[in-house]
């Protein structure tokens, strides 16, 4: 029983030190910048993804198909420790997106929008998006006012 | 697999910190950030301690299940704070890591340090 709890802290503690050194390595200059990138807004960073999700994935599959018995308590310490911080994490970005102010996209200078404004209907957080230029047409869109 | 209720103890423990985490969140991304309010303190001489609010999070909810445990003898609620505290030992052990590394690195400094956010 000592030992079974033993070996879960120990899944759990190496849970740990794997999401936590990814967040570290984050700030590092060769850090892949794919696992910075998020799949949606609200979810966490890739790398965060990978790291609280690998260990118990990777130690599940050795108990499994590698028949190591031996690592099954370890390997649900590791959940103990992933399941938990995936779902913090998640409801932390959430509050993140969600908290920060709603930006309106403006087209300027497009003589045939009369002062028509366009809101965006959802606030992208990347700057990287190309900004918006003014169109001559306004597509299948049809403004009559 | 997990025993049942360690996981549940352990997703208790989670989102009693999303929960803390979520509000500093949202409050700074909203220009609002709570720092050094209640809970979010930290020890400013020794800014590489984990602030309250993880304390209250990661070992305030493991211990209150125990004590629950053991008052109401329900063995069931013991479990679970282990589940709870597997969370919040790995989870608490990560953050000085992370701080302890910042400060040394000159990140956070203990003269002028304020409740540093890391869950981004």
């Amino acid at each position: 029983m000592i030992m079974d709890n033993k070996q879960l802290l120990l899944g759990g503690i190496a849970g740990g030190l794997i999401y936590w050194g990814n967040f570290m390595a984050e700030a590092e200059p060769w850090y892949p910048k794919e696992l910075k990138q998020q799949l949606e807004p609200h979810l966490p960073k890739n790398g965060d993804l990978l790291a609280a999700a690998a260990p118990p994935a990777i130690l599940y599959s050795l108990v499994k198909f590698g028949k190591k018995q031996k690592l099954s308590k370890i390997a649900d310490g590791s959940i103990l420790f992933g399941v938990p911080t995936l779902l913090a994490r998640t409801v932390v970005q959430t509050a993140w997106t969600e908290g920060k102010p709603k930006t309106s996209l403006r087209f300027n200078g497009a003589a045939n929008f009369n002062g028509a404004v366009v809101v965006a209907s959802k606030y992208v957080p990347n700057n990287s998006m190309p900004k918006p230029v003014a169109s001559s047409s306004l597509g299948k869109y049809v403004i009559t006012s | 697999m997990v025993e049942k209720n360690m996981l549940i103890g352990a997703l208790v423990t989670g989102v009693a910190d999303a929960a803390l985490e979520g509000y500093y969140a949202y409050m700074d991304a909203q220009g609002k950030a709570p720092s050094n309010q209640f809970p979010y303190l930290i020890i400013p001489q020794a800014p590489f301690i984990p602030p309250l609010d993880d304390w209250i999070a990661c070992a305030g909810v493991p211990a209150l299940l125990y004590a629950m445990g053991k008052f109401m003898k329900k063995p069931s609620l013991k479990s679970m704070a282990k589940g709870g505290a597997i969370y919040g030992i790995s989870t608490l052990l990560g953050e000085t890591m992370v701080r302890a590394t910042w400060q040394m690195q000159g990140k956070i400094k203990p003269a002028s340090a304020t409740y540093t956010y890391i869950a981004r």
